[in-house]
């Protein structure tokens, strides 16, 4: 009787973690034209505090879940909290962009601990029978977080931006209090478990190096010397990471799993698909701010349709991967946000929000319909063992391609306007010409959400490449032994 | 129906019927294979799961909001989703019968449950058997094997019930205690386990 309340009190934990965590980046969004404002932070500052909190998720997470074994995963979920809300509270007191930067990077260790603990703790809470249903509520608890948390961040805006931070101390020590009282303890994995430090070291250099250089590119021009240097320094260091990768026993990424040709595309079109969606939204809390001067509040609203649809499509999908298959399907979502992407190509000045919000939802649901599908693949194409890993491959590529994607976008955006320009469109200061300059943003964003459109193109070729589902194999069957008692 | 050739037998049964008894008495009987826990190990391996992972859901239907809320588990691109495949419903039930069809193709076999009459109903040199008792004499049965009290065999006679009638009806359409859908219905309470396996032998012959 003790392990049935148990469980409902572990997924409280989880999803209050999971709420927490989600929460803090899509309230942040929509309040970083107001934060730049204000702190006097750079354009490429306050596209870093976007940037570390994904790149810090995808380097430690996988390898949060290796070492969690030995330290014990309660312990690592409650320091999770804590260190997120300390996090929290030094970016609401930050005084400058470089603080609220680094600030970030602790709320993303945060982060990254209560995210790579949830499951496994519901997973061991709840009986099997009641697991998808458990892993469901704490899903959905995510997808609400990504609809509200720009509307609640718009909101928040008006008190003072430092409330998206401060708002998570009280859920912080909340959330602390009440796993660590109610927590168990999960059981020790007998294996041992390694954390993956060189290609952890190899990953974040490579990944460092080459956001660097396409934010420094951006802004300050793509022949300085020293960007030359970071992109051979990330090219070096990514090879590295691939060689790295292929050599230690516990990698951060398997590379075997790439050796399966339908994993090989699906994480391909998950990464492609990262790079394809992930500066969407960042693009357009610009837009609806910059250009067109509507409120936090608004803007927040009207960006909900991206992630309401994903929202909505998420059952309809399972029900039609049911009948259609996966290869399709993903393939069919990707195109589907293609279109989507493609219908924000004809953005101008003039465009009304609600046309974008009508392409954005397009865009969303096609991401829906890709997702769920696409994952069933990848974990049906890997053993019981393995499917940890996939997972976190799968999850690996599409946080890493959302990374670039923000740092490609803005680095095409700004191929298109001075980046004083840029910077004075959005802090308000416009001097010379505000039209001309407004007119090459737009422009920029234009270019942007074309390439957009052709490598989510890209990405449905690929998955389509991916072929069909491996049948199972029809071997004889042997006779069964034991006897039934029915 | 001529024994010489490949033939299979459907047998649904409720619980405590003494659906798994007659079937292993026929297969060692006629020699030939038994599958009833080996279609949910063979679907196990199918979704890359453990059996234990499927056996709670074997012949149940999910509620609309466990599957409402499934739906969700593997949604969100950036959170780190768990290494678990929960299959639907419709999914399993698609891998059951895929594995259905080809043990019936490969040999001659006695399949258990799983819609299998309904899954194979146009399946040359197939009997289709039902099995059912009153429930006194299946809580009796019930009782003795998972060794539970009378209450708690009659609910779980009383839930079985409900949960295979609901998978029958959801995946064929039919009702599932409807004799005129089976070439054989018996009752084995009146008629006893070992001679219902004595009339199936004769009927075979």
């Amino acid at each position: 009787m003790k392990k049935i309340e148990y469980k409902w009190i572990a997924l409280s934990c989880t999803s209050l973690g999971a709420l927490f965590s989600v929460l803090s980046g899509s309230t942040l969004i929509i309040a970083l034209p107001v934060i730049m404002k204000d702190l006097h932070a750079t354009m490429n500052i306050i596209m870093w505090t976007v940037m570390i909190y994904m790149l810090i998720l995808t380097i430690l997470v996988p390898s949060i879940g290796r070492v969690a074994d030995m330290i014990g995963r309660k312990k690592l979920f409650i320091w999770g909290f804590i260190v997120f809300t300390i996090g929290s509270v030094l970016c609401g007191l930050s005084t400058s962009g470089w603080q609220l930067l680094l600030f970030r990077f602790v709320q993303s260790v945060g982060g990254a601990l209560l995210v790579a603990n949830s499951t496994p703790i519901v997973t061991d809470a709840f009986p099997k029978k009641e697991l998808g249903m458990a892993l469901g509520i704490n899903g959905m608890v995510i997808s609400v977080a990504s609809v509200i948390g720009p509307i609640l961040g718009g909101a928040f805006i008006h008190m003072g931006w430092r409330y998206i931070f401060f708002i998570n101390i009280p859920i912080g020590l909340i959330g602390t209090i009440w796993a660590g009282i109610q927590l168990k303890e999960l059981e020790v994995l007998p294996e041992k478990q390694k954390f993956d430090w060189s290609g952890a070291i190899t990953f974040t250099s490579g990944m460092t190096s080459l956001l660097l250089a396409l934010t420094f590119g951006a802004f300050y021009g793509w022949t300085k010397i020293y960007v030359a240097i970071l992109f051979v320094a990330a090219l070096l260091f990514l090879v590295l990471f691939l060689f790295v990768e292929n050599k230690v026993r516990q990698p951060m990424l398997d590379l075997n799993l790439f050796k399966t040709r339908i994993l090989a595309f699906a994480f391909s079109s998950n990464l492609l698909n990262g790079i394809a969606r992930g500066a969407v939204v960042f693009l357009l809390v610009f837009y609806f701010q910059g250009i067109k001067s509507i409120d936090p509040v608004m803007s927040g609203i009207l960006l909900a349709p991206f992630a309401l649809s994903m929202m909505i499509m998420a059952p309809i999908s399972g029900w039609l991967s049911d009948r259609y298959g996966s290869r399709e399907l993903s393939s069919i979502g990707l195109f589907i946000s293609a279109i989507g992407l493609l219908g924000m190509v004809r953005i101008s000045a003039s465009t009304s929000v609600f046309e974008l919000s009508a392409w954005m939802f397009i865009s969303g649901l096609g991401s829906g319909m890709f997702f769920s599908p696409n994952t069933s693949a990848i974990m049906g194409a890997v053993p019981v063992e393995r499917r940890g890993i996939a997972a976190g491959v799968r999850t690996m590529m599409n946080n890493t391609g959302n990374v670039i994607s923000i740092a490609l976008s803005m680095a095409i955006i700004s191929s298109s306007i001075d980046f004083k320009a840029m910077q004075g469109l959005f802090s308000g200061t416009q001097v010379g010409s505000e039209g001309i300059v407004v007119n090459h943003f737009i422009s920029g964003l234009k270019m942007a959400f074309t390439i957009s459109f052709f490598i989510s193109m890209l990405a449905a070729f690929i998955s389509y490449l991916r072929g069909p589902q491996p049948k199972w194999e029809k071997k004889t069957v042997s006779q069964s032994n034991g006897l039934s008692k029915r | 129906m001529k024994l010489n050739s490949p033939f299979v037998i459907t047998i649904s049964r409720q619980l405590g019927s003494g659906g798994a008894y007659i079937g292993q008495k026929l297969a060692k009987n006629l020699n030939i294979f038994y599958a009833d826990r080996e279609i949910i190990s063979q679907a196990a391996k199918q979704f890359s799961l453990l059996e234990e992972d499927l056996e709670s859901r074997d012949e149940k239907i999910s509620s609309f909001w466990q599957s409402f809320l499934q739906s969700y588990a593997f949604t969100n691109p950036v959170a780190y989703e768990p290494p678990q495949i929960i299959p639907t419903d419709s999914a399993l039930f698609k891998a059951e019968k895929e594995i259905i069809e080809h043990i019936a193709k490969e040999r001659s076999s006695i399949i258990i449950g799983r819609c299998g009459s309904y899954i194979l109903q146009e399946y040359p040199n197939h009997i289709s058997i039902f099995l059912h008792g009153d429930v006194t004499f299946r809580k009796g049965r019930v009782r003795k094997i998972y060794n539970v009290s009378e209450e708690a065999a009659r609910k779980m006679i009383a839930q079985s019930d409900k949960e295979r009638a609901l998978y029958y009806q959801t995946f064929a359409d039919k009702e599932w205690p409807d004799a005129r859908q089976y070439d054989i219905s018996l009752d084995t309470s009146k008629i006893g386990l070992d001679k219902s396996v004595e009339l199936i032998m004769k009927y075979l012959e």
